[in-house]
């Protein structure tokens, strides 16, 4: 039977079809795991899903989707009268079914091509199994029905009819006409068929070509009948009424007492039709009483009788409709459209709307404006133009965005199916189903997540036995969850699994050579882990046995990276693994800073950017070294792979800027104001030789400490690669924009420094740098590697511990220096002041769609006052009781590591902490929280004890060497209603700990006799104390800082100084006393 | 049925032609888009040496083929009569850079030969035939293979 010739039925079809098996999948497994213990609801829903393919299936000539369909739903039909019990057996049968119908219906143009007897004999012998002996027979007998001038139009078994016929069905024949009925009504066929499904159950439908007549027929007289069976309990007068049908139309098939039973149109008596009866369940009377009724053997009742009707009816299509069979072309390129449709909702489509009229109108706007040349009316519009565009953005974005359930729900089949296979107990555990992600990225993630998950399955978790022998519950634990975090979605894989052996996991790496034994000693824990990721690793299979994962984990770290997700894997032997991904929002609109090198333009995703670093030429001698013959960057006592853009792009002819005229000249020019001439005679010919210059350069700048004109500092991208930072030396930094993201052609896929080019306001092209590739290519895993082991030597070198601290050195006025502690500061913003609005006595500015309160040091202080005549002025924004607020500085002038020797006597004032000496010059220490609290008391109002409502104040242990420090914190931690007891120590917190009852310990890192991670050791190996909450504070704040902190035993990790943070960690701590 | 360019080539084609160096070359015209003038072309490194670099195409991103890199021919400055030919390929718009367009031609099935096995020097298999016209021959370019990337 050919397809409908409707594409738009068809394709409305397919993907409501999709839908419904995509929910059939996830009801299916619920069903198995609740078993005898039927939740009507889900099982009623299943059944409706079936239900509906089947009749839109038999509708679209869908013949072989239809029975397939139909078979399932009488399996469907027996669960949700509570006469079969699901097994995960029966469970199996139709989820395969369910399989094939989804391939089918994806290949709706050729599905009728499919073999689907195996599927079909494995559904009925699940039906059968559940009869009685003398209802078997029923399934075998086929019936025929029809109207009195058609009498054979449906057959179906006898066992269905009964099925339907149960709770006082009553069933009819309806006969639409495709063309006076449907078509000259306004509605769809689909409409009709969801309609009925209403308002009972569509038991079968086809539609009657063979009698649509030739092109000869009378186009007047022309009709395509479509005949349905249906079921329900409504009356035959009620529904000419409901259907809108009429009466003649409608035969109802009198199934009952009457044996020789008929259907009959209604208020027409004369019928004929043949219809069985329940009491006559034997074959030969059965056939006595039906004289049209057929028994094909049960063998053939499927796979013959559809054939026959496919080669009438392609005959008749013939006749009919010459196109009626679509060419093979077409077919295909319908199902590439039926893919790539998206389903939005109507509110956005609403809003998208609205959006759209307004930007019309501020078109309308910006068209009158620029006609009468009026500037203020350019600008106002602009200022709309930028809203309404942002909205807009945002909103065609939304359209985009997919719950990420779409994905995960797929896993309990994965899941389910796999444990059977290796005959394991997993539990499988789905969290944060709604969290939504760009489509495209939905798309990408399916492959790498599903390695993951077997990865878990297949390697993580145990065979039940194995699981207790270790005194584990049998049933494993899989956990899948997505939440946001930071502008991000963080993606999950949680097992409680067996864990990496990185014993195991480090013998294969010596043996393969990767690395060597020093260095491998030298990894913490989470890189060991890391080095499943290693390629070359996983291709082996030796290590998939013996570590326990691997295979493909480069190719998954590999796709993630390229989605600008970052993948982190946690590990303990024995007790499980948790992979986490983290991943942007979208891929099509990026936040990115624009750079230059060599006059060109370039855009950096943010994702990858970690800051921002300008060496001043007169510092390169001292910040930028060589570890063999690769840079680094030592950046706040960390060395960083260095690499300049140039290089990496392979520029060999590199201009050169001149730092005084701006003109653009040829880089090897024998000018002696460049640091690079007089070497510059001959010409670099490979990556090797440039490599060699610009160490000679380093080197020369070494040699020559001059004053070097400004332009010639050294702007430094700092970027996360994967597992480590590098440093990418641009020649400018332009600014930060959000960007659309274009591929780039075929030609350039090879190139793997870029990932995609994007267009500029001005129309240019820029291309956009792959972070990940630009490492790979030259090679800087290999550097951080070296790095990390000379750190490993001079660390043993490095005697007395430093207590710096990273801080933000500004100016209000040109002889009065302050400083800021970094570690507080969220960002540093420029501001007009011409921007800044007095609202009842406060200052404040527009900013990221809502007002940003401003301060002044001077407001408080007795410091300086900012020059209120200048047009600009530095903001830098900070978090503060639940809000950002922003303080005003006129100048940002360093960012610098010190060691902090505090005079907290002299200087002391409200909103100065106290001083000390930077660049030889008395700098204030700024006290941000101070400053606000000056202006805004009610704001600094620290959350007190007084709320937890408990009489007896708790003990906090203080352990801090800094006399500074410890003065600040136990005034703040005083001041929110504690009693403090401190320790310059650890030596000394043991002590105090032995002898006070300390419900929580706040301690520095760096001390002097026992530091504060040995403290820390020392307390959780005590078991008084295992559960006693620890939060470490230091001015040092770093991942690898944080990650050596809590594997000693810190709850919690924060910067000095942040006073809001730790309050409120303390409370939290407190509140939940055990860890 | 692009593709069959070569079976068809007994009947009538329109070409557009156009220069290359001293080399005049013809593109049936079922392969272009447009003609555009050489606008601002982004350089891309480390791309292969044919690439001239992207351009902006009303909001795609098309990369740009040096014709006369690809035939290595010596490096010609931008006169103002380069021009940009759009084909569509593979579905993305690649840009072929050319001396200059001249004319767009109808050519008889049989005044089309085979290419030898090479023309001034560029080998023959960028070429699906020559076409004579009154007085020179056009090099037709087989877009396929100029196309091939690697």
């Amino acid at each position: 039977m050919p397809l409908i010739d409707d594409d738009e039925t068809l394709l409305a079809f397919v993907e409501e079809s999709k839908e419904h098996l995509d929910g059939i999948e996830a009801d299916l497994l619920a069903i198995e795991e609740a078993g005898a213990d039927i939740d009507t609801d889900i099982v009623n829903k299943v059944f409706r899903a079936v239900h509906s393919l089947k009749g839109g299936a038999g509708f679209l000539g869908l013949d072989k989707v239809k029975e397939l369909a139909h078979a399932a739903e009488n399996l469907m039909n027996l669960i949700r009268n509570g006469e079969l019990v699901p097994t995960p057996s029966i469970v199996s049968t139709l989820l395969d079914a369910t399989d094939l119908l989804g391939n089918m219906i994806s290949n709706a143009a050729t599905s009728n091509d499919v073999d689907i007897s195996t599927h079909i004999a494995a559904l009925q012998k699940a039906v059968a199994a559940n009869l009685n002996e003398d209802e078997k027979p029923t399934l075998e007998n086929t019936l025929t029905l029809g109207s009195p001038d058609k009498p054979d139009i449906f057959h179906l078994s006898e066992f269905e009819l009964n099925a339907t016929m149960k709770g006082g069905n009553n069933l009819f024949i309806l006969e639409y006409d495709l063309i006076a009925d449907i078509e000259q009504q306004g509605k769809t066929p689909l409409e009709v068929i969801r309609e009925l499904q209403q308002t009972g159950q569509l038991v079968d439908s086809k539609v009657d070509i063979a009698s649509v007549g030739d092109l000869t027929t009378d186009i007047e007289a022309m009709r395509i009948p479509f005949f349905a069976l249906f079921a329900t309990i409504m009356e035959a007068d009620l529904l000419t009424g409901f259907l809108g049908l009429a009466a003649s139309k409608i035969h109802a098939v009198n199934v009952g007492e009457q044996t020789a039973s008929a259907a009959e149109p209604v208020h027409e008596p004369s019928t004929t039709t043949n219809a069985p009866t329940k009491q006559e369940p034997e074959p030969q009377r059965q056939g006595e009483a039906l004289p049209t009724a057929t028994m094909p053997p049960p063998e053939t009742f499927h796979s013959e009788e559809p054939q026959g009707q496919l080669a009438d009816h392609d005959n008749a299509a013939k006749q009919a409709t010459p196109k009626a069979a679509p060419p093979l072309g077409r077919k295909d390129s319908l199902q590439i459209k039926a893919e790539t449709n998206l389903r939005v909702s109507v509110k956005i489509l609403d809003n998208l709307m609205t959006l759209a009229g307004e930007l019309v109108l501020t078109r309308n706007q910006l068209i009158q404006a620029v006609a009468s040349r009026n500037q203020q009316g350019v600008d106002t519009v602009s200022q709309r133009l930028d809203l309404v565009t942002s909205e807009l953005q945002e909103s065609i974005m939304s359209t985009r965005m997919q719950p990420i359930g779409n994905i995960f729900n797929k896993f309990k089949r994965v899941v389910r199916d796999l444990s059977k296979d290796l005959g394991k107990e997993i539990n499988l555990i789905i969290e944060g189903e709604e969290v939504e992600l760009d489509k495209t990225i939905i798309e990408a993630i399916g492959d790498p997540l599903t390695h993951l998950v077997r990865n878990s399955v297949d390697h993580g978790i145990e065979i039940p036995d194995v699981r207790l022998s270790t005194n584990k519950p049998a049933t494993g634990l899989l956990r899948l969850s997505a939440f946001h975090e930071g502008g991000q979605v963080i993606i999950e894989i949680e097992d409680d699994g067996a864990g990496i052996n990185t014993d195991k996991l480090k013998a294969k790496v010596l043996e393969m050579g990767l690395y060597d034994r020093v260095h491998l000693e030298s990894m913490s824990p989470k890189e060991l882990n890391k080095l499943i990721f290693t390629p070359g690793l996983s291709t082996a299979k030796e290590v998939t046995d013996v570590s326990g994962r691997g295979v493909g984990m480069d190719v998954v770290h590999t796709n993630l990276s390229k989605l600008g997700g970052v993948i982190d894997i946690e590990s303990t032997l024995g007790l499980g693994t948790t992979v986490s991904i983290k991943l942007p929002l979208t891929l099509a609109i990026i936040p990115s800073l624009i750079v230059t090198c060599q006059m060109e333009r370039f855009a950096v995703p943010q994702v990858n950017l970690v800051e921002l670093v300008r060496v001043p030429a007169a510092q390169i001698k001292e910040r930028i070294e060589k570890i063999g013959d690769a840079l680094v960057i030592r950046l706040r006592g960390e060395l960083l792979p260095l690499v300049h853009l140039r290089e990496a792009l392979d520029i060999k002819t590199p201009i050169y800027v001149d730092p005084a005229t701006r003109e653009i000249k040829d880089e090897r020019r024998a000018n002696i104001s460049d640091p690079r001439a007089g070497e510059k005679n001959r010409t670099p010919s490979s990556r090797d030789e440039l490599k060699e210059e610009q160490e000679q350069f380093v080197e020369k700048r070494m040699r020559e400490d001059r004053r070097v004109n400004p332009l010639s500092a050294y702007n430094i991208l700092v970027l996360a690669s994967g597992d480590f930072h590098y440093g990418l030396i641009v020649d400018q930094l332009l600014d930060s924009e959000e960007i659309v993201v274009k591929p780039l052609g075929s030609h350039l896929r090879n190139c793997k420094c870029y990932a995609g080019a994007t267009i500029q306001g001005d129309g240019k092209v820029a291309l956009i740098l792959d972070v990940v590739g630009i490492s790979a290519k030259m090679k800087l895993n290999m550097v951080a590697d070296k790095v990390k082991a000379q750190k490993l030597q001079t660390k043993e070198e490095k005697t007395g511990l430093e207590d710096s601290q990273s801080l933000l050195i500004v100016r209000n006025t040109p002889d009065e220096q302050m400083a800021i502690p970094l570690g507080l500061v969220s960002r540093i913003e420029r501001i007009k002041t011409a921007n800044i609005k007095v609202t009842a006595g406060r200052r404040n500015i527009k900013y990221r769609g809502g007002s940003l309160a401003l301060f002044g040091v001077d407001e408080v202080a007795g410091v300086g006052t900012r020059d209120p005549g200048a047009e600009t002025c530095y903001v830098v924004v900070f978090p503060m009781a639940g809000r950002e607020v922003g303080i005003m500085v006129s100048q940002i002038v360093d960012i610098l590591d010190a060691k902090l020797k505090i005079d907290d006597v002299t200087h002391k004032q409200p909103g100065i902490l106290g001083s000390m000496l930077i660049f030889d010059e008395i700098t204030l220490l700024v006290d941000l929280y101070g400053v606000v609290a000056g202006v805004m008391p009610e704001w600094a109002l620290i959350k007190s004890q007084a709320d937890t409502g408990d009489d007896n104040k708790f003990n906090i242990l203080i352990v801090e060497d800094s006399k500074f420090f410890m003065n600040q914190i136990q005034n703040f931690v005083g001041e929110a209603g504690y009693n403090t007891f401190t320790a310059e120590d650890g030596v000394e917190a043991l002590k105090i700990l032995n002898e006070e009852q300390i419900h929580l310990v706040l301690t520095d890192i760096e001390m002097p006799n026992m530091d504060g991670l040995e403290l820390t050791r020392n307390i959780r190996h005590d078991s008084r104390w295992s559960s006693l909450p620890v939060i470490a504070v230091t001015s040092v704040a770093g991942e690898a800082a944080e990650q050596s902190g809590r594997q000693a035993g810190v709850d919690e990790y924060l910067i000095k100084l942040d006073r809001e943070q730790i309050i409120e960690k303390i409370l939290f701590y407190l509140k939940n006393k055990q860890r | 049925m692009q593709q069959s360019a070569g079976e068809t080539s007994q009947n009538t084609k329109e070409l557009a032609i156009f220069q290359v160096g001293e080399m005049p070359c013809g593109l049936d015209t079922a392969w272009v888009q447009e003609i555009i003038k050489n606008t601002q072309i982004t350089k891309v490194h480390l791309a292969p040496d044919y690439v001239r670099g992207v351009i902006n195409l009303r909001g795609e991103i098309a990369t740009v083929i040096d014709l006369r890199k690809k035939f290595s021919l010596e490096p010609f400055e931008d006169d103002g009569k380069t021009k940009i030919v759009v084909v569509r390929h593979s579905s993305e718009n690649i840009g072929i850079l050319v001396d200059q367009v001249r004319d767009v031609v109808w050519a008889d099935g049989k005044n089309i030969t085979p290419p030898p096995s090479n023309i001034n020097g560029v080998t023959g298999i960028f070429f699906e035939g020559i076409f004579k016209m009154e007085r020179e021959l056009v090099a037709i370019l087989n877009i396929e293979e100029l196309l091939k990337t690697d």
